[in-house]
């Protein structure tokens, strides 16, 4: 009887001691939380659900492909990326140009599919991306930035992709809420005066064809130095 | 200059050492090096990294799992730094410094930590 006893409770600290070591060595392999590696679900993909890559292309989808062609070609390079990271290459006869003639800058939004199921979008003169989709959290893509330094040239910018979806932006900055810019699966918005600083942006407010609308918080601020 | 350089290296025994002298220091003159200034690394709350040097850049990008809001800047002197935001992106990349001499920088602009994160750009 005590020998029984003996052996069940070795037995069960030999299975926990077993399922203790796979724990470990499995957050090993990864070397941190799994909690910290994963990302949202993607509750819209972006690829089904950007009806504005369907339409016709144009002369000036050309246009705007050949000037936006280098800045595609570092974002869509695998050169030093993380295993599984990389958008594959961009599909350029399905580029199609979103929004144009933007601001003082006259900025375009463009989007273009990849090999690798994604949709990358980009502000002609300043960012571009790529999405998988879009998520609970994220129900638009958003860029926040000025595209030369704060408080000269052009002023505060918030833009980005959107699915099919969504029927307006508004931007609050400065307490204030705006109105952005709408196409298809685009916005854009520009601050009137060159003083708002990317960090007067609080809130982007998204209104869906359904009648629903969701406000997503937005923290911009100094950043550390070198 | 060149024409007189490649009509002198026609028909010769060292036309292709010729041929190298006029090809190569063009292609050095505009090469750049891509490199990764942060490679597959952990970042902490509103952790930053940094390139070391000032040089011109043609791209500064990241990668880091999405719903991370990231900051990707440029930093022409101690008041001066240009900056983009951006959370669902991945890759994410802002333009070139326009030939300015700046440091590249990407911050993890969140209070969580972040992992694998990436930051490349280039240098002359």
């Amino acid at each position: 009887m005590r020998s029984t006893k003996k052996f069940l409770a070795l037995s069960a600290s030999a299975v926990c001691g077993a399922a203790l070591t796979g724990a470990i060595l499995s957050r090993a392999a990864t070397g941190f939380p799994s909690a910290f590696m994963k990302a949202p679900p993607i509750s819209v993909p972006a690829l089904s659900n950007m009806s504005g890559l369907e339409r016709a292309a144009t002369a000036r989808d050309g246009a705007v492909a050949a000037a936006a062609a280098p800045a595609l070609d570092a974002l869509t390079d695998s050169a030093g990326a993380p295993p599984g990271m990389a958008p594959g290459s961009a599909d350029m006869e399905r580029f199609r140009v979103l929004l144009d003639n933007l601001g003082s800058g006259r900025h375009s939004i463009f989007a273009v599919p990849t090999s690798g199921g994604r949709v990358c979008g980009g502000l002609t003169g300043g960012p571009s991306g790529c999405l998988q989709g879009f998520t609970a959290a994220g129900p638009v893509d958003y860029s926040v930035g000025d595209v030369d330094t704060v408080g000269s040239g052009e002023a505060t910018i918030v833009w980005g992709l959107a699915p099919d979806s969504v029927r307006s932006v508004h931007v609050v900055a400065g307490g204030t809420r705006y109105l952005a810019v709408m196409g298809k699966n685009a916005y854009f918005f520009e601050a009137s005066a060159a003083s708002l600083a990317p960090s007067a942006v609080s809130v982007i407010v998204v209104d869906f064809k359904d009648g629903r609308s969701q406000s997503v918080p937005v923290t911009v601020g100094a950043t550390t130095t070198h | 200059m060149r024409l007189r350089l490649i009509r002198a290296c026609r028909g010769r025994p060292t036309a292709l050492a010729c041929l190298l002298f006029i090809v190569i220091p063009p292609t050095v003159a505009y090469a750049t090096t891509d490199f990764n200034y942060v490679d597959n690394q952990l970042f902490s709350a509103y952790q930053a990294g940094w390139t070391s040097g000032l040089n011109p850049r043609a791209y500064n990008k990241v990668w880091r799992p999405v719903g991370n809001q990231f900051a990707m800047s440029y930093e022409l002197s101690d008041t001066e730094t240009t900056t983009w935001f951006n959370t669902w992106s991945n890759p994410y990349t802002t333009p070139g410094s326009a030939g300015l001499d700046v440091y590249a920088g990407c911050e993890n602009y969140t209070p969580s930590v972040v992992s694998p994160v990436t930051c490349r750009t280039t240098r002359p």
